[in-house]
């Protein structure tokens, strides 16, 4: 059990408010020449709460008020009772991230962090429990108990703001319904093993199928390589160890040598020859059509020829000689070379294959060098895909023993929720019980369910319906419905705090708000010390109520602190900052 | 005049000229083979030795080229 009872501040920056048992009501006031009543600081009230209840700086809304409003030496304290222990939590301004606590006065966490004293609270809190009661931590606790407010309570299970995409937590819901953690814990463990290793297997299937259009193929194509390189692999054992293979192996170099020489030589012949060719075939051409020719050029040019008509004809001469001295000569001996070459290669090419097949029969070694180097390339290919292959085979494996173990698991929880079927109906039946002094109706239903499904990353679902839910409002009460349950249920509040905040939950119908606030007034008036409930409110949502007196009750007698538009929270109107103080 | 009314100007030696010092200008090579310009002018459908010759000797008549085997020099 935990009860709040003076949220204050040293200095005395706020009212102090105090908390009671039961109902208590954060009231936002209409005052004099203003009838707003949001922007007064209940909210803000709540934040200093959850400050003193280790919320984290980062997300707290107290470390952005400016600090020519808030003394950065002011330190808020919040006193609670958890069971008999009196205690006092201080948290400073200044120092956001460090936590002191006082148990009956005297000290006991001295400066410390969040994570120390958060695990300080929790053994408070959990020292009634039995061992074996699988532990959450104090803040994790409380998160079903005071939801972020923009978490705009949506969702049952979902406490956080909801910008910051913060998984569903089921361990605080699980804990209050008294089912098991541990095994909760372990399938989700193997759920985020089982996604990682079917991205895996995704992965290796993608790398193996650029090359290959399925696994299969991929397999056929390594047994393929086996056989060839463990053929070439043979062959190539059998050359070395071969008696003759030493005196060979010379000889096939120096021929493998001296044939690359003289292929560099054919290959340049060719070019010259082929360069001879590509000479147009040549004419006869008369000095009397150079001598026409050479006129035009001067009938057109005039001075502009600087050449004779002789000089002309000498150039002509020029290029007729080397044309005739090519084809006659050059191209004849360069012809001649290349057959002699060819001829040449031809026979040490003759005599390089028999020394081969010497070794080898001439099955698989044509040539040593290229066979070696085709070697390494299909070992290499061969090794890569092995290893691709073996990866993506030992993956699968893996996914379909996770699989197993996670449907044996989810198999086991569904024993166990069976085994747990009469507490979870009766904590439907506090639901129904809600939902008919509120609804109207017992047209509701809570069930808990397990889904296994390889797409879903939540294998747990709480199946709560309510009368026309779906809306924004019905949702609101989804939520109000279900955390009171938590709370009233004989099934839940053994693991309960018997504490509830609900900050801005009431932006709904009129009638819901109405019977709510008056399901909670008997509540709190027949079972005063059995919980806490803390709730922001505005005047103008209940006016109209109380001039028509539907509200059963005096809601100034709940009323632990009112604020208006002349008497703020903080005493002053500022705006927030848009970047936290460091 | 530098071109006869019946002659066609694609086969003139003027037009084979330009082409030459078209390649020179290309290559911004002093000098190049006597194959690499029947190469060239190959692409141009001068295939014919008494085109190459007209056009060699119009830029030599004009104090342009000159030939020392296998290379035609650009001497202006």
């Amino acid at each position: 059990m935990i009860r709040f009872k003076k949220l204050y501040s040293i200095p005395k920056f706020f009212e102090p408010i105090k908390f009671e048992s039961g109902l208590n009501i954060i009231l936002g006031e209409k005052s004099e020449g203003n009838n707003k009543t949001n922007g007064v600081g209940k909210t803000m009230a709540i934040e200093f709460l959850n400050f003193c209840l280790l919320k984290k700086s980062s997300d707290s809304r107290v470390t952005l008020i400016p600090d020519h409003i808030l003394d950065i030496d002011t330190v808020v304290y919040l006193d609670i009772n958890i069971y008999t222990d009196f205690l006092t939590i201080a948290r400073s301004i200044k120092k956001p991230d460090v936590v002191t606590i006082f148990k009956n006065g005297v000290e006991i966490i001295s400066n410390e962090s969040i994570e120390i004293a958060s695990e300080y609270l929790g053994n408070l809190y959990f020292r009634e429990f039995p061992l074996h009661i699988t532990r959450i931590s104090f803040r994790n606790l409380l998160n079903p108990i005071i939801r972020d407010e923009r978490s705009e309570f949506k969702d049952i299970i979902q406490c956080f703001d909801t910008a910051k995409r913060i998984p569903s937590d089921y361990k605080p819901h699980l804990f209050f319904l008294n089912l098991n953690i541990e095994l909760y814990s372990e399938i989700k463990k193997v759920i985020d093993e089982l996604t990682k290793k079917t991205t895996f297997v995704t992965e290796t299937k993608k790398l193996i199928t650029s090359d290959y259009n399925k696994v299969s193929e991929a397999k056929a194509r390594l047994n393929e390589l086996e056989g060839e390189v463990s053929k070439i692999n043979t062959s190539i054992e059998k050359l070395k160890t071969n008696e003759s293979f030493e005196s060979i192996q010379d000889d096939l170099v120096k021929l493998e040598s001296r044939l690359s020489k003289l292929r560099i030589r054919q290959k340049t012949l060719k070019l010259e020859i082929k360069q001879i060719n590509s000479l147009p075939e040549p004419e006869n051409i008369s000095e009397n059509e150079i001598t026409i020719l050479f006129n035009q050029f001067k009938d057109g040019l005039g001075d502009m020829v600087e050449k004779s008509l002789q000089e002309v004809k000498e150039f002509k001469t020029r290029i007729d000689s080397f044309k005739n001295s090519l084809i006659n000569n050059k191209l004849k001996m360069l012809q001649s070379e290349l057959i002699s070459l060819n001829t040449k290669i031809q026979r040490l090419d003759d005599e390089y294959s028999e020394k081969i097949s010497l070794l080898d029969n001439g099955e698989l070694l044509k040539d040593l060098k290229t066979s070696i180097n085709i070697f390494n390339k299909k070992n290499q290919e061969l090794n890569n895909l092995r290893s691709v292959i073996d990866r993506y085979n030992k993956a699968e494996k893996e996914k379909k023993s996770l699989k197993n173990t996670k449907d044996n698991k989810i198999i086991d929880f569904d024993d166990h929720l069976s085994d747990k079927q009469v507490e979870i109906k009766e904590f439907e039946e506090t639901i129904l019980y809600i939902h008919e002094n509120i609804m109207g109706n017992r047209n509701a239903h809570f069930g808990i369910e397990t889904i296994n499904s390889a797409k879903a990353k939540e294998f747990l679902s709480f199946d709560f319906r309510i009368n026309d839910d779906g809306s924004w409002s019905t949702n609101r009460m989804k939520v109000f419905i279900y955390d009171l349950a938590l709370l009233l249920s004989d099934s839940t509040k053994k693991n309960h705090p018997k504490l509830l905040v609900h900050d801005n939950l009431f932006n709904v119908d009129n009638d819901s708000l109405e019977k709510s606030l008056n399901f909670l007034h008997k509540q709190s008036e027949n079972h005063p010390e059995e919980f806490q409930y803390i709730l922001t409110l505005n005047r103008d949502m209940v006016e109209i109520m109380e001039e028509r007196n539907l509200i059963e009750f005096n809601i100034s007698d709940y009323a632990r602190a009112k604020f208006t538009k002349n008497d703020r929270f903080l005493k002053v109107k500022y705006s927030e900052l848009s970047k936290r103080k460091k | 005049m530098l071109l006869s009314k019946d002659e066609n100007i694609k086969t003139s030696s003027v037009y084979v000229a330009s082409i030459i010092l078209k390649m020179f200008r290309k290559t911004r090579l002093k000098k190049l083979t006597i194959f690499e310009v029947a190469e060239e002018l190959k692409k141009y459908d001068i295939v014919h030795y008494r085109q190459v010759i007209f056009g060699l000797s119009f830029l030599y008549s004009t104090g342009v080229v000159d030939f020392k085997e296998p290379y035609i020099y650009i001497i202006k």
